[in-house]
């Protein structure tokens, strides 16, 4: 049975008590002291029930050795470096672990990041008092979208990338409206814009491609040679794009924009990539020089600033987009 | 030759009509087909689709019939599943008694009488050769 929020509070402070003996004597009246400075309102006998519920080992206790010194009056451990705080944390460090959670819940809901979350968890629980959810609200909130289809597949994904395994997967193009087989020789995921996806050398189409988790279907490990990346074509893809679906092989070249008024002052907060340079004009307009491989999702970007944001070069992607319906670089 | 652990994979891309046949897993347990639908315009809301429970399998180097065991992803006649939209998609599996392990040419026959709803779909190539490993 979990340890109540008021209870952990209380063992806390025994343990506080116990461990302060330098000092302060540890006696039963400063249990009481502390916890009465500390709001908690608490008889002798409740202390005495949390003391033998410390006694108990674990998971009902905390495996304290707490022995009563009748010849000095007071508690102590018998163990002098025992405390249930395993592993000593601030109210700060704690704080921090805390916010952390919050992250990790949005942003690692895999198998692993359930792993990762429980081991924050298990620290936390030694060093600050049961969470109760129903009372508390977060104070770091991220975007938390809810599941997506595929997702289920992220840690065979992930494990696939490290080990370096090909894998067997049927994929569904939205735009194409058919299934395809697919052998791929998975290199990285990598989330942009709340979807995830996979990267890596397709033998089907004997280039490099990403897929959608969302678009996979029943995803198996493959007994073949697996055929590593290259670092800079990686390293490329997840830096040198707005996005994933690439529009050219070619390497990074200057794309420019111009944005009004209002637009330059959204992209000058929120730069649409980190080559993004914003010459400013007088009345407030700007050219806004981006340094990457062009993809569907930056014309996409483009797109949903209708006026604000113009692309300027370079021409042939101009072209493009005159030539192309709005539906040619949906995802 | 023997399957011991391992299980063949086959990519292949038969299809009849919206119907793809994608992949064949063979193992010495069962024999798994997997299929992509996609809906058309000829059918209100997409239609419905449902697989006979007396499919099976027809194999070149054989005249037993392999039967349909399972299914996963479909239901099975009467049923039906209906789809929602004239651009609804669905995947499914088909899961039979394992084919003999050589190479061989594969119908897949839904009806014995078919029209042109039925899922049959006929010489798909199974090569021992082109097959790949499943890793475990």
């Amino acid at each position: 049975m979990p340890i109540s929020k008021n209870a952990m509070r209380r063992c806390m402070i025994i343990d506080q008590v116990i461990s302060e003996r330098h000092y302060y004597k540890p006696t039963m009246h400063r249990i009481i002291e502390v916890c009465r400075e500390q709001g908690i309102d608490v008889s002798t006998e409740t202390i005495q029930k949390d003391i033998n519920m410390m006694k108990k080992a674990r998971p009902n206790g905390f495996g304290a050795p707490i022995k009563f010194d009748f010849q000095r009056q007071e508690y102590q451990y018998t163990d002098t470096n025992f405390t249930i705080n395993g592993v000593k944390l601030t109210p700060e460090d704690a704080s921090v672990l805390a916010e952390s959670l919050v992250l990790i819940k949005c942003m690692l809901r895999t198998e692993l990041g359930d792993k990762l979350r429980h081991a924050m968890e298990k620290v936390l629980s030694t060093s600050i008092e049961e969470v109760d959810l129903n009372e508390r609200y977060p104070i770091l909130k991220t975007m938390e979208p809810p599941r997506s289809r595929g997702y289920e597949f992220m840690d065979l994904l992930l494990d696939c990338c490290k080990v370096g395994i090909p894998i067997s997967f049927i994929h569904y193009s939205y735009k194409n409206e058919r299934f395809k087989s697919i052998v791929l020789h998975p290199y990285v995921v990598r989330e942009f814009d709340n979807r995830w996806y996979v990267y890596g050398y397709s033998e089907s189409h004997d280039a490099l491609r990403s897929f959608g988790l969302d678009r996979i279907y029943e995803p198996i490990k493959l007994d073949r040679t697996y055929r590593k990346g290259v670092p800079k074509h990686i390293l490329s893809f997840l830096n040198n794009m707005y996005g994933v679906f690439s529009l050219t092989n070619e390497e990074p070249m200057p794309v420019v924009l111009r944005a009004d008024r209002l637009t330059t002052k959204f992209l000058s907060a929120y730069p649409i990539h980190d080559s993004q340079v914003v010459e400013k004009y007088d009345f407030g307009t700007s050219k806004i020089t981006l340094t990457l491989i062009p993809t569907m999702e930056l014309i996409q970007l483009v797109r949903s600033y209708a006026h604000g944001l113009t692309l300027v070069e370079p021409n042939w992607l101009v072209e493009l987009i005159k030539n192309t319906t709005k539906d040619d670089f949906r995802r | 030759m023997t399957l011991e652990d391992k299980t063949l994979v086959w990519h292949v891309n038969a299809h009849r009509f919206n119907l793809q046949l994608l992949r064949v897993m063979l193992n010495e347990r069962t024999t798994r087909l997997d299929f992509g639908y996609q809906t058309t315009d000829y059918y209100i809301r997409g239609g419905w689709i449902n697989i006979y429970p007396e499919t099976h399998l027809v194999t070149s180097v054989s005249s037993r019939k392999i039967r349909m065991q399972d299914q996963q992803g479909i239901v099975t006649a009467p049923d039906k599943f209906h789809f929602k939209s004239r651009a609804d998609w669905h995947f499914f599996s088909l899961f039979f008694a394992p084919l003999p392990v050589q190479d061989q040419t594969i119908s897949l026959v839904e009806s014995e009488d078919p029209d042109y709803t039925n899922f049959n779909i006929g010489n798909i190539e199974l090569k021992i050769e082109a097959a790949f490993r499943l890793r475990l």
